[in-house]
């Protein structure tokens, strides 16, 4: 599979540096116009299998090249096969997975700050304020974390689930596993969490859960 | 009524460390062990 990333800061490069080192990514080159000391840059992606586009408008700049996107936005648009390749993905991806998750919660530096409800996530990132937002048709608490760690976690009634892991680290991966998930058909990451989920691991985050339920 | 006040307000304040304490207690209970997805 060949993967086309466009340059468009920190989160598509960590991205890039994921999926260079996935078994199922035969070629990555960067879109250009840029510069890149490990990847080969091309100003047309029309000969890749996949787009790995980040941010809100780019959908609708790269659809014209007709390469099908992994987005890290939150719902289809034309051109997208994959979307919700992101930290708010993977936790839909992780309820998915869960038999009753009760409370799914996500703490982001890229998030906005919030004042409403608290909730304990693991450590280092400790209490968050939260609000609802909804995402996929589901409620989820969302939240700027003090620091730069981000946590992603989902309280059941047996046991908690939950990731954590430095912010941009967790955003490039959360990017880059959408691959994992397209295979034609057009769902978000949580359309195929194991997959999903499989993915973000192997790129290095690391799941783990507590038996006993946070207070 | 002036130490009955103040016997009120200590008791308040005892119930505070005691609930303050009982949660840091259950938080650093809480263990998180690796798991693959399944």
């Amino acid at each position: 599979m060949k993967v086309g990333v466009p340059a468009a800061g920190e989160a598509a490069s960590r991205a890039a540096h994921s999926l260079a080192a996935h078994p199922a990514v035969d070629q990555l080159v960067i879109i250009g116009p840029a510069n890149s000391r490990y990847y080969q840059v091309v100003e047309d992606p029309s000969d890749c299998d996949l787009l790995v586009v980040t941010g809100p408008d780019a959908p609708s700049r790269h659809a014209s090249s007709g390469v099908p996107m992994v987005w890290d936005g939150p719902q289809r648009l034309p051109g997208v096969v994959v979307w919700g390749a992101s930290p708010l993905g993977l936790a839909l991806a992780l309820a998915e997975r869960e038999n009753d998750p009760e409370e799914i919660a996500v703490a982001h530096p890229d998030l906005a700050p919030q004042l409403g409800g608290r909730v304990r996530f693991p450590d280092p990132v400790g209490r968050v304020g939260v609000a609802e937002t909804a995402v996929g048709g589901r409620s989820l608490l969302a939240g700027k974390p003090n620091g730069s760690f981000a946590a992603v976690m989902v309280k059941g009634r047996d046991r908690s689930v939950a990731v954590v892991d430095d912010g941009a680290f967790m955003t490039g991966i959360t990017l880059a596993a959408g691959v994992a998930v397209a295979d034609g058909t057009p769902r978000p990451v949580w359309g195929d969490s194991l997959s999903y989920l499989r993915a973000v691991t192997e790129m290095g985050l690391v799941m783990a859960e507590s038996a006993t339920t946070p207070a | 009524m002036k130490r009955i006040l103040i016997l009120a307000l200590l008791a308040l304040g005892i119930a505070g460390i005691v609930m303050a304490a009982r949660r840091a207690g259950e938080e650093s209970a809480e263990t998180w062990t690796p798991v693959q997805p399944s």
